[in-house]
């Protein structure tokens, strides 16, 4: 069963472990391999049926781990993944990866964006509207982009709490909800 | 109602001893005197002896048929004046039953009216109430009635308004999406790369 605090107790630890480890490139390591591994959890039914079974005994997975992964991750992540299966904490894997992401970004005082159009961005207007969001943010910036044909046209750029709407979609119901506090009103 | 008058009569025992008396002396009389031949036989002693006889009887016949007769007479006349004395109060207090009756009815005629012509004002004020109060429900319904009917008609208009502006963005909204292209697109997001503001 997922316990999100447990999650973030060893996701700090993982990050801490990692920054203490005296390689600058150590957290951005940590990070991939876990962004790795839980990929092969989402996209491998079998990887995943193997490592979150019940029904499979903690020895099996260690050996699964120490054959698939010994060579490819740090030694950092693959002891944290170690001590996770053996205190039984397999499920929490997925969550402390997203924790570490949010740790090394409030480290790094980054801002992680969604950014949705419904045609995907060239090159030169992702770095006109990276520039312009850093610009005004005045923070790091890492941004995911999404394409949604929904929108019709335009942007919507979405961080933390907040939505920047400028798709046509985003128009379109901000006028309908003009329109309609109006039609109330008149009633 | 008899009246009786005094008159003076001479006692019976008086006139008994008298009639004695000529019967004695007729009788002596008769005894002594001689019939005169070839004349009326003519008797003094018989004729003063039936005298005396007939003042005997006269008393006797007084006091033991006349007496009894008047006595039993006079309380006949006093029953009867009795029963028509009773019979006059009688009819005295019938006379006052049938005026305390009457009197009794005129006062529960009056008394009824009375409560009559109450009851006829209760009554009236009643309908004046009741007439009122269902005027003023008839009232209150209309009004509701109407209310319900603005609020109904206002409904309808602004499910009308909210279909009205849902046709016109869908319309809006196929219109959009069929005219746009690549670069109004990317004009758009230059826009808004151009005027976006971070919310603080």
């Amino acid at each position: 069963m997922h316990d999100l605090k447990i999650a973030k107790r060893y996701a700090r630890a993982l990050f801490e472990t990692a920054l203490e480890s005296g390689d600058p490139k150590m957290v951005a390591a940590v990070e991939d391999d876990f962004g790795g591994i839980v990929s092969l959890l989402v996209n491998n039914p079998r990887f995943r049926s193997l490592i979150l079974s019940p029904e499979v005994n903690r020895e099996e997975k260690l050996g699964l781990l120490d054959r698939l992964f010994s060579d490819r991750i740090t030694a950092v992540s693959l002891e944290a993944l170690i001590l996770m299966i053996e205190k039984g904490r397999e499920d929490e894997i997925e969550w402390v990866q997203r924790e570490f992401v949010k740790l090394r970004r409030d480290y790094e005082n980054t801002i992680f964006l969604v950014v949705t159009t419904a045609e995907a961005l060239d090159e030169d207007q992702r770095l006109m509207l990276i520039g312009k969001l850093t610009e005004i943010t005045g923070k790091k910036l890492e941004a995911e982009y999404r394409i949604d044909p929904h929108l019709i046209g335009g942007i919507r750029v979405a961080y933390d709490t907040y939505v920047l709407d400028g798709s046509l979609r985003g128009e379109l119901r901000r006028l309908r909800d003009r329109l309609l506090h109006d039609v109330l009103i008149q009633s | 109602m008899a009246s009786h008058t005094e008159t003076k009569k001479i006692p019976n025992g008086v006139k008994a001893i008298i009639g004695l008396v000529l019967l004695i002396v007729g009788a002596g009389l008769s005894a002594a005197i001689v019939n005169l031949p070839g004349g009326l036989e003519l008797n003094f002693g018989e004729i003063i002896a039936t005298i005396g006889i007939l003042l005997i009887l006269f008393p006797a016949v007084e006091t033991f048929y006349t007496k009894p007769l008047e006595d039993a007479i006079n309380d006949r006349n006093s029953s009867l004046e009795k029963t028509f004395s009773e019979a006059e109060d009688l009819r005295n207090q019938m006379d006052k039953m049938r005026s305390d009756y009457e009197k009794r009815l005129a006062e529960t005629e009056a008394d009824a009216r009375q409560k009559i012509q109450a009851q006829i004002k209760e009554a009236q004020a009643l309908r004046q109430k009741l007439e009122a109060d269902a005027v003023g429900r008839a009232d209150e319904l209309i009004k509701r009635a109407h209310d319900e009917i603005a609020a109904e008609r206002d409904k309808v208009l602004t499910e009308l308004r909210i279909e009205v502006v849902n046709l016109t963005l869908g319309a809006t909204e196929k219109l959009l999406g069929e005219n746009m292209d690549s670069e109004k697109n990317r004009m758009l997001i230059r826009d808004f790369v151009n005027k976006v503001e971070v919310p603080s």
